[in-house]
């Protein structure tokens, strides 16, 4: 699967078996890239360049075909989820009809939910076990491309570490998995590329591998700051050199 | 001489405590971080500290006494979402000078364009916007920040140069810091002291 | 990745025929000043003339030109809309912002009061209203602007609740601003255009509810040229054949009406972002 949009050049690719995640400042066009892709665009939107599906080019109307079968999407918010339908049946739709009530209880079980749960609205349940419907949604037969928009926001490890292994069994699958995410850190346990976009352009495409040390291996700057500012490696470092007032705060 | 909460506990419905036995103190020139796990209280212990919510329980005080109501507040609060934290129909001129007038130093400091005064929030980023929200609380009779998710939303870059620039000045105006963050490696960074909020 | 520019179409679409509609009714305006009153001179050889080049709308049985008749009438009918627009506008948005600022018990009163007024049948209210302020001129403004307000007073009342606890609002109140600078401030300017465009859509509304009265004959005194006074006289004509005394001023009232209510709406929906995307 590649995309590409021309000005701002905005460029992935993602190989089957693949785990690329797409790291950005939030507004630099991550969820667009996303949503381009999966073709639910707010209208006003003008979007140029050309999405390449499996060797052909993904149209609209292949889009909605293709939309909740072969690429599933594991939205950023809850909120996806329709308040006014029971959870159980959400997790149906897409599904093939005759087995999807089997189906559905197989998956909860594998996400640790209860039979019950699935009589259940979404605002009868917390917000962790929102995130476990909303990825048993995402669970389809043959699906091939997986685009997970921010799924670890503010979660605590335990849950952290669940979605990473699930993107990873999917992409064992044979699925193509891109995983936006503005935290590099959790992005890299699992993914074997990382894109970083900046302002709408794909500034670097890094192997996962060179996010390492100093960032020696990252080919341009921006990359290389980008690392050595997070706060597990040199965080404020880089304007301490540069002889701003005061003194870093790395000792502490 | 610190701002300090005394056995704080808050709910919103009867019996259901969102936390509860809460004791904390910052000093001027501390730098104090609270963690824990989304839906542990974070934010709300935040609020209660900033005064926006007061506490079912126990009590908030601030250098031994209180704040007076239709006063300026010396804990000023800085969310996690600054798009939500601008009025949209303002330009960034009025929004920064609505509590008081900013020197040029602190604005340098930020990093805050000139031009930028002249536009409407939409038009900045996030990054951007954020570092107004900074300069505004950092009003002259600013005793105590908190920081709820200051830089959650920010990329790494914008996220150090700020946290540089606003302990700089926290340590050189004595000023009290509550930084909420669920991310450990920040808060090991920029705090001296950790507090565990919640049980998980 | 294809995307049509049927988007754009739309909005210039929409553009244009807020143009058109508020051209349309400044033509009208216009011509009600500038036609002379001479063409409202009784005269015994014009009567009853159906339309032709020199009399567009014909003449009623004193030998009236229609066409003036009805412009100077849709004028006087204007005015008065206008008039009793800003009234009930005014009333909407004192009663909303109170009832969302002044804590529980204004605003149940204020909900009790919206929910009383809109319980009575419209028209019957008016009427009744209008009767006691003695009809003319005055009944109908106050009929009018009494009856019209209170869907726009929920409007602002549920915006205001809105973004009463937005947190601008709280970081304002932190600052020690007070409750007149902050409604001054943060709260007026952002219901303010949902009062610009209630009071456009509120317009149609109460012109055609003040020609319905007029027609009744609880509004305004037979003398005066109002668009209802011309259509009530004109009802008792149309037996005899005369159709265009009631065909043309009633399509120009409908015309009118209809420009007032595509401004309104366009506005409504170029100002909100989220509904212009679709």
């Amino acid at each position: 699967m590649r995309a590409g949009q021309k000005k701002p050049l905005l460029q992935v690719d993602i190989h089957e078996g693949e785990i690329v995640a797409v790291v950005g400042a939030s507004g630099s066009g991550k969820s667009l890239l996303a949503h381009a892709v999966l073709g639910i665009l707010p209208g006003n939107a003008i979007c140029e360049g050309r999405i390449i599906y499996r060797g052909e080019e993904l149209t609209e109307e292949r889009k909605l075909r293709l939309r909740g079968r072969e690429i599933s999407f594991i939205p950023q918010s809850v909120n996806y989820l329709d308040p006014l339908l029971r959870v159980g049946k959400q997790v149906q739709i897409g599904l093939e009809k005759s087995t999807a009530q089997l189906k559905q209880r197989e998956l909860f079980r594998q996400y640790d939910l209860q039979e019950r749960d699935g009589q259940l609205f979404p605002y009868e349940l917390s917000g962790g076990m929102l995130r476990r419907v909303l990825f048993a949604t995402s669970v389809r037969e043959g699906v091939r491309l997986v685009i997970a928009d921010e799924p670890t926001p503010g979660i605590h490890p335990q849950a952290l570490a669940e979605i990473l292994k699930q993107l990873k069994t999917f992409a064992e699958e044979g699925a193509r998995v891109m995983l936006i995410t503005h935290d590099i850190m959790s992005a890299l346990e699992i993914a074997h590329r990382v894109a970083v976009i900046k302002d709408g352009c794909t500034v670097e495409i890094a192997e996962a591998s060179a996010f390492e040390g100093r960032g020696e291996g990252l080919k341009t700057e921006y990359t290389q700051r980008l690392w050595s500012a997070l706060p597990q490696n040199d965080f404020d470092g880089e304007f301490i050199e540069k002889g701003a007032v005061g003194h870093g705060f790395s000792g502490k | 001489m610190a701002l300090v909460g005394n056995n704080l506990g808050f709910y919103y419905q009867k019996d259901r405590w969102i936390f509860k036995n809460i004791s904390l103190a910052v000093a001027p020139g501390e730098v104090l971080g609270l963690s824990g796990y989304s839906g542990c209280g974070k934010t709300t212990l935040a609020r209660v500290l900033a005064g926006y919510v007061s506490s079912r329980e126990g009590r908030v005080s601030l250098d031994g006494g209180t704040w007076g109501k239709g006063k300026f507040r010396p804990v000023q609060l800085i969310y996690q979402h600054p798009e939500k934290a601008i009025d949209p129909k303002w330009r960034m001129g009025e929004v920064l000078t609505e509590a008081y007038k900013p020197e040029p130093d602190i604005l340098e400091a930020f990093e805050i364009r000139e031009e930028w005064l002249k536009r409407w929030p939409i038009e900045l980023s996030g990054g951007e916007l954020q570092r107004f929200c900074i300069v505004r609380a950092l009003h002259p009779q600013t005793k105590y920040i908190i920081a709820d998710e200051m830089t959650t939303m920010l990329d790494a870059i914008t996220q150090a140069k700020i946290w540089h620039s606003l302990l700089n000045i926290c340590q050189s105006r004595k000023l009290g810091l509550i930084v909420v963050s669920h991310e450990k490696s920040l808060l090991g960074r920029v705090c001296d002291r950790m507090y565990e909020v919640g049980h998980g | 990745m294809i995307m049509t520019r049927t988007e754009h179409n739309v909005r210039k679409k929409m553009l244009q025929l807020l143009v058109f509609s508020s051209l349309l009714l400044l033509l009208l305006l216009l011509l009600s000043f500038i036609l002379s009153d001479e063409n409202l001179r009784l005269s015994s050889a014009g009567k009853n003339l159906p339309p032709s080049l020199e009399h567009l709308f014909g003449t009623d049985w004193l030998g009236r030109d229609m066409f003036t008749r009805t412009l100077k009438g849709l004028r006087l009918s204007l005015a008065v809309g206008a008039f009793a627009s800003i009234m009930s506008v005014i009333v909407a948005t004192v009663m909303g912002i109170c009832a969302a600022t002044f804590g529980k018990v204004v605003d149940n009163t204020v909900s009790w009061v919206i929910d009383l007024f809109i319980g009575m049948p419209h028209l019957v209210f008016m009427i009744l209203i209008s009767f006691i302020a003695g009809g003319g001129i005055k009944g109908i403004v106050l009929g009018v602007s009494l009856t019209h307000w209170m869907s726009l007073a929920r409007v602002v009342r549920s915006e205001v609740l809105q973004i009463k606890h937005s947190e601008y609002i709280q970081i304002s109140q932190s600052y020690g601003k007070s409750p007149w600078f902050i409604a001054r401030k943060h709260i007026l300017p952002f219901v303010l255009p949902q009062i610009m465009i209630g009071f456009l859509l509120m317009f149609p509304h109460v012109i055609l509810h003040e020609a319905a009265l007029t027609f009744l004959g609880f509004g305004l005194s037979p003398q005066t040229p109002a668009i209802g006074i011309i259509l009530s006289e004109a009802m008792s004509h149309i037996s005899t054949g005369k159709w265009w005394l009631v065909f043309f001023p009633g399509v120009l009232l409908v015309v009118v009406i209809k420009s007032f209510d595509n401004i309104g709406e366009q506005l409504r929906i170029l100002m909100e972002p989220s509904s212009s995307n679709k």
